[in-house]
């Protein structure tokens, strides 16, 4: 395995981003104290990781870069469904480069591209959509050269609990945790979790432990991956006390939290 | 002291035109500046080299001074008006890079006599000096993590603030012995030179582009290096003169050759039948893929015309030499044919 602090991102190497969003009725609710849906607050983010990747991808000789090709999984939108959320040109495309991002917007506000609606409609069918980031991953791996770039990396955005996957969970367990067994020569994929939910609690950032009555919380920390070195690095960056073994997840987070930890799990 | 400045740029920039790393020297007044404009910020290569310019005309190592001198060339900066894509998304992240400024980070060195110099630096560009005993001390960092932890640069826009945010600027004033050798470095290189100090020789005694940037290439490729833009000023006295180690006219990377556009081989839950309905991007994809095995039909045609009339030449020219050889056997043994009855007769005389 080689060393992932080492692994330049490129065009040649690029790596996929699979963005997770839940789109279920309750994410109709207030995001926290604001006049807006989560829905809402969870699609604007992720308008602004997009414009920030393209920031990072942009070169001085006015060309963007392909360094990342990104999926985004709406899940919920229908009963029991799972569909890509690009909409407009990119409608139905499941994978798209950075490049084609930013040639196929779907619209602008303040002078900004977007390319994502919110929705909240129906049920949480999450243990569907790991399964589909667990396709998406194993095909993007195994195409051409990417065994040689840096592992896919998995941000879901949820509000609740899981309607597909019992009362145990294990379905959404084996998922996930079969979608951490994919590897490129750099490591495996990572899976980080943003759970904004509806329940009150204290904010818990990069935890290295979760004590939580709060079932499906506590199974999502579990179902984290662990913060690699480049995190680490980007989460003090951002002002988090965050230690060797913090997991990539976050509970109760605001929309503060919510940009940084997308932020964190994007590597520059 | 005599020059050898070793300069190029990444590869990612294809050519040497987008180098952000920028260099001067003015022997007039005895100074010497290098600046890395910083890939991120829009148009660095611009603000570093308007940077070194100007402070090489203007040499100041008053922290003041080299404010306002570095606030007046913002200004310069952040007044033009760049012209803009006309495709929306990507004029957005243009308007947005010009209004968070162009960001650079600089060093600068004037000789004040035979053996004392001043420095001023701000950000991860580092100085060296090799003693004539083989030490090495480096200014302002000692180690890679003293390097990698600054953050500090210069930025045109919170240069123009009417209280910029802090700019940490670090200056001295060193001496040096004859027959020190000096180095300015930018900050990839630093960082080879911090981690084992053998580099320094074996970098700085090549004497031609070519193997400059064979060597560069190696340690990129071997992750020992840092894919970034390399400045480095050499000064010693043993230096038979000043030498320019840059990319010649025409040089350029090769551009990457970018895998083809992701397809997810397996169907994926949830997918439907519109998922076949093609659309504009699926039709650029297409004739984007059609185009490239147009090309590579063509290339595979032209190759196979050259191994036709390859094929054609060596049969020809196979068949010339069997009719030599044939030719040249029969002159031979015509001959023997002759003499054999001569022989023979010969004999019946005898």
């Amino acid at each position: 395995m080689n060393d992932l602090s080492n692994l330049v991102i490129t065009s040649t190497n690029p790596c996929l981003l699979v963005y997770m969003v839940d789109q279920s009725r309750s994410m109709e609710d207030s995001f926290r104290n604001a006049s807006h849906s989560k829905s809402v607050e969870v699609a604007n983010a992720i308008n602004d990781i997009l414009y920030e990747v393209g920031l990072r991808c942009f070169e001085t000789d006015g060309t963007i870069k392909n360094r990342f090709e990104v999926a985004i999984i709406g899940y919920g939108k229908a009963s029991n469904s799972v569909q890509s959320a690009w909409e407009g040109p990119l409608q139905n495309k499941w994978v798209v480069s950075i490049k084609d991002i930013f040639d196929f917007p779907l619209g602008e506000e303040n002078d900004k591209p977007t390319w994502i609606r919110p929705y909240a409609v129906n049920n949480t069918p999450m243990t569907k959509a790991f399964e589909n980031a667990y396709r998406l991953c194993q095909d993007w791996i195994s195409w051409g050269n990417h065994k040689d770039c840096h592992p896919p990396i998995i941000i879901n955005i949820t509000d609740g609990e899981a309607t597909d996957a019992g009362n145990s969970y294990q379905p959404l367990k084996e998922q996930v945790e079969r979608l951490k067994t994919l590897t490129t020569n750099f490591g495996n994929a990572f899976v980080l979790n943003i759970h904004i939910s509806s329940s009150a609690g204290d904010r818990k950032l990069f935890p290295n432990y979760l004590d939580s009555s709060d079932k499906f919380g506590s199974l999502l920390f579990n179902l984290s991956s662990q913060l690699n070195e480049n995190m680490l690095r980007l989460a003090r960056q951002e002002g988090y006390n965050v230690q060797n073994g913090s997991k990539g997840y976050v509970f109760n987070g605001n929309a503060s939290d919510l940009m940084k930890f997308l932020n964190i799990g994007t590597p520059k | 002291m005599k020059i050898k400045v070793f300069h190029t740029h990444k590869k990612s920039s294809i050519t040497y035109n987008f180098v952000q790393d920028k260099f001067c020297i003015n022997p007039e007044n005895k100074t010497i500046a290098i600046a890395d404009g910083t890939t991120q910020s829009f148009r660095s290569e611009f603000w570093s080299e308007l940077l070194v310019q100007e402070f090489c005309k203007h040499p100041t190592f008053e922290t003041n001074d080299f404010l306002n001198l570095s606030k007046s060339l913002a200004d310069k900066i952040q007044s033009t008006s760049p012209v803009y894509s006309k495709r929306s998304a990507i004029a957005s992240l243009e308007r947005d890079k010009f209004n968070k400024g162009s960001t650079s980070t600089f060093l600068g060195i004037q000789f004040r006599d035979q053996n004392t110099f001043d420095v001023l630096t701000v950000g991860d560009c580092n100085l060296f000096i090799i003693k004539k005993n083989g030490d090495i001390i480096s200014y302002p960092f000692d180690s890679i993590d003293d390097l990698n932890n600054n953050q500090s640069f210069l930025n045109t826009i919170n240069l123009l603030k009417e209280e910029p945010d802090p700019i940490e600027i670090s200056k001295v004033q060193l001496k040096f012995e004859d027959g020190d050798k000096l180095l300015l470095c930018s900050d990839a290189i630093s960082r080879l030179f911090l981690s084992d100090k053998k580099w320094i020789d074996e970098i700085v005694s090549l004497d031609s582009f070519d193997l400059f940037i064979q060597k560069i290439e190696d340690l990129w490729s071997d992750t020992v290096l840092e894919e970034d833009d390399i400045t480095i000023i050499y000064m010693s006295e043993t230096l038979p003169n000043t030498l320019y180690i840059t990319p010649p006219v025409g040089f350029s990377f090769p551009e990457p050759q970018p895998t083809p556009p992701f397809i997810p081989l397996t169907p994926i839950p949830g997918e439907d039948d519109s998922n076949l309905k093609l659309t504009d991007m699926d039709i650029k994809t297409i004739m984007h893929n059609f185009n490239c095995i147009q090309n590579d039909f063509l290339e595979i045609k032209k190759k196979q015309k050259f191994h036709e009339i390859l094929l054609l030449s060596t049969v020809g020219l196979l068949t010339m030499i069997l009719l030599v050889l044939v030719f040249n056997f029969s002159s031979e043994e015509t001959p023997a044919v002759n003499s054999a009855p001569a022989a023979k007769t010969e004999k019946k005389i005898r």
